[in-house]
């Protein structure tokens, strides 16, 4: 739920509840302060009758000025002055109607009389009435104004805010730092701070991470060298045993497992630190057909038919990462086609593609460009090569695409 | 001839001269950057073998200033940091080749001797060993002036056993030498077998012995027997 309509639900919610507490007591106030007035003018009428009588020595006739009721009765026993809400006949509006009524004895000679005055309570509950729908209308027009208010007044103010956000949700790790908007607002000043300082340190930590890569790799070349190097002298000698031999070629293989290995790693490391990247306009299809002539002969040994379907094509980027994007692609799809297999490559301006014969199933299109990914453990391929593709793609802005069609692997690529 | 083996790595410098060390070259080695500076002083080589990372200075430092004295010694850079940078630098200074670590031995030798034959190139612009003669510019070969017709593929490993003569060259580094790193998608090497068979006969083929030696489960050995 957005902050805007959680805090309007509340708003007019708090609203609502005081509106009704307020027009109830309102109406109450207005209400007894009514009838009180009421009461009062009843009262003047009985001291008017009162005065009629101590001069007069009898009641006066009665006579209805405006809705004013008044009746006589004799009676026996004085009643008390009491004043009461009755029902009565109004005969001037010919129907029943709620009366202010009061009850009191009047002595006129030795004669009690019940004397009755009655108001109609119409026009107060007429007044109250005017007064609560007045609030209600108040309180509406407040609602809504509020609501204006917040929407234009709110969305002004949070400007920053959104903005924060946006540039944060385009920042990339390793790239420009993020541009914040200026503003005066304590709180959006604190946040835009506490970005700054976790972008600074993450970007910070990254960079050691990524220097300790490309050190560690460094490092490994050396004992490398000299590993390899003595296997170099020990196949000088001669009559070494067919065991010696064996446990040679062991050696001499996972030497190069683990060059292979550390170079791929190293090559990330740079692709991510943005070694390359003196970009020149590539012909792919001749590039192809250079990298074709190399593979040609690994393929027909495997008995691997290639068809390639090569028009122009060209990239602007950088040459070494094409040589390279196209190295992997290829050794991939050689490595993974099964002997008597087809290899097709495809080229046509701003695309590519390279679809081999599978040997089993359709690779996991969600992992297939994570680092080690293999489909098989036992493989001596490291699971990079896919990897380094993904990266040189993503930094020369090309979009590479993987399916499964016909039992046939295909990498399409896009730029 | 005198090479100069300059790093630091005792066993990896050890392992160089025992490889090159023969009947055409002798080494000398220099494990820091002082006493590199004062052999590169003193003396003159076919060609110095550079290690970039040095205790107690640069290799890069090293090849300035032997460009500064004009020396003519050829440089072959070993750097365990193959980074583009690194490279350019060096072969703008003015290094010969570069070779990243690790490396085969057989490799070094191959550029190492190529590096001396294209510095002494002039008035000889050929390799003659045994009955053979190759010509580097025309890239041909003859034996006993007769032609002998070679591919691309086939010059250049006949050139890289030759400078590797009378040593076991693994298919793996000679996979490497003719077809450069990207091709590792070989689960076997086996496919140079054709290539080595073709030059064999060829060479065969023109009365000239079976130089070529296939050694059980590693490799070949081209040995000349006098």
């Amino acid at each position: 739920m957005k902050l805007f309509a959680k805090y309007n639900r509340i708003n007019l919610t708090a609203m609502a509840v005081l509106f009704v507490l307020s027009a109830f007591t309102y109406y109450s106030i207005i209400n007894w302060v009514l009838i009180h007035e009421l009461d009062e003018s009843l009262d003047q009428y009985r001291i008017k009758i009162a005065e009629f009588v101590s001069k007069k020595h009898e009641l006066p006739t009665i006579e209805s000025v405006d809705d004013l009721q008044v009746q006589y009765k004799a009676v026996t026993v004085p009643t008390n002055k009491n004043y009461e809400l009755v029902v009565l006949y109004n005969t001037s509006e010919q129907k029943n109607e709620k009366f202010r009524r009061l009850l009191y004895s009047q002595q006129v000679g030795g004669q009690y009389y019940e004397v009755s005055i009655a108001k109609p309570l119409e026009g107060v509950h007429l007044m109250a009435k005017l007064i609560a729908g007045t609030t209600l209308i108040l309180f509406l027009v407040t609602i809504v104004i509020s609501l204006l208010v917040n929407h234009l007044l709110l969305r002004r103010l949070w400007t920053p805010f959104f903005r924060i956000i946006d540039s944060i949700r385009k920042y990339k790790l390793d790239s420009r730092e993020p541009v914040y908007p200026d503003t005066d607002i304590d709180e959006f000043i604190m946040m835009r701070n506490a970005l700054k300082e976790m972008i600074a340190n993450t970007e910070r930590d990254y960079r050691t991470l990524k220097e300790f890569t490309e050190n560690a790799s460094h490092e490994l070349q050396t004992p490398l060298a000299i590993i390899r190097s003595k296997l170099d002298l020990v196949i000088q000698e001669e009559g070494l045993s067919e065991k010696q031999v064996s446990a040679l070629q062991s050696a001499y293989a996972n030497i190069k497992r683990l060059t292979t290995m550390n170079q791929s790693l190293l090559l990330l490391a740079k692709i991510e630190n943005r070694q390359y990247s003196t970009n020149e306009s590539i012909d792919v299809a001749k590039k192809v057909n250079e990298k074709l002539d190399d593979f040609k002969e690994f393929w027909q040994d495997k008995n691997i038919k290639l068809t390639a379907n090569l028009d122009d094509s060209s990239i602007v980027a950088n040459s070494d990462m094409i040589d390279l994007l196209l190295a992997n692609l290829l050794s991939n799809a050689g490595r993974h086609t099964p002997a008597g297999g087809t290899i097709d490559i495809g080229s046509g301006p701003g695309e590519l593609q390279i679809r081999n014969t599978a040997q089993d199933k359709a690779l996991d299109k969600l992992r297939l460009f994570t680092r080690f990914y293999k489909e098989k453990t036992s493989n001596t391929y490291n699971g990079l090569g896919l990897s380094i593709v993904k990266h040189i793609c993503d930094q020369a802005g090309i979009t590479i695409e993987y399916n499964f069609e016909r039992n046939e692997h295909i990498f399409s690529l896009r730029w | 001839m005198k090479l100069l083996v300059i790093e630091d790595e005792r066993a990896l410098s050890e392992s160089i001269c025992a490889y090159l060390n023969g009947e055409q070259f002798t080494c000398e080695v220099a494990y820091d950057y002082l006493s590199a500076s004062e052999k590169v002083h003193m003396n003159e080589y076919a060609c110095i073998i550079l290690d970039i990372t040095l205790p107690g200075g640069n290799g890069l430092q090293i090849l300035r200033k032997l460009k500064e004295q004009r020396k003519d010694e050829g440089v072959l850079i070993i750097s365990a940091r193959n980074s583009l940078d690194d490279k350019l630098t060096g072969l703008t200074i003015g290094a010969d080749d570069y070779l990243t670590k690790p490396f085969h031995l057989a490799e070094l030798a191959a550029r190492v001797n190529a590096i001396i034959r294209r510095k002494s190139f002039e008035g000889n612009n050929q390799i003659v060993i045994d009955h053979l003669t190759l010509d580097l510019i025309n890239r041909t070969l003859k034996s006993e002036d007769q032609a002998i017709f070679l591919t691309r593929k086939e010059y250049d490993l006949l050139l890289y056993f030759i400078s590797n003569k009378n040593r076991v060259v693994t298919k793996e580094a000679i996979v490497e030498h003719l077809w450069g790193d990207d091709i590792d998608s070989a689960d076997s090497y086996d496919f140079i077998y054709t290539h080595i068979k073709n030059l064999r006969k060829k060479l065969m083929q023109a009365g000239c012995p079976d130089y070529i030696q296939a050694i059980y489960g590693i490799g070949y050995k081209f040995s000349i027997n006098h």
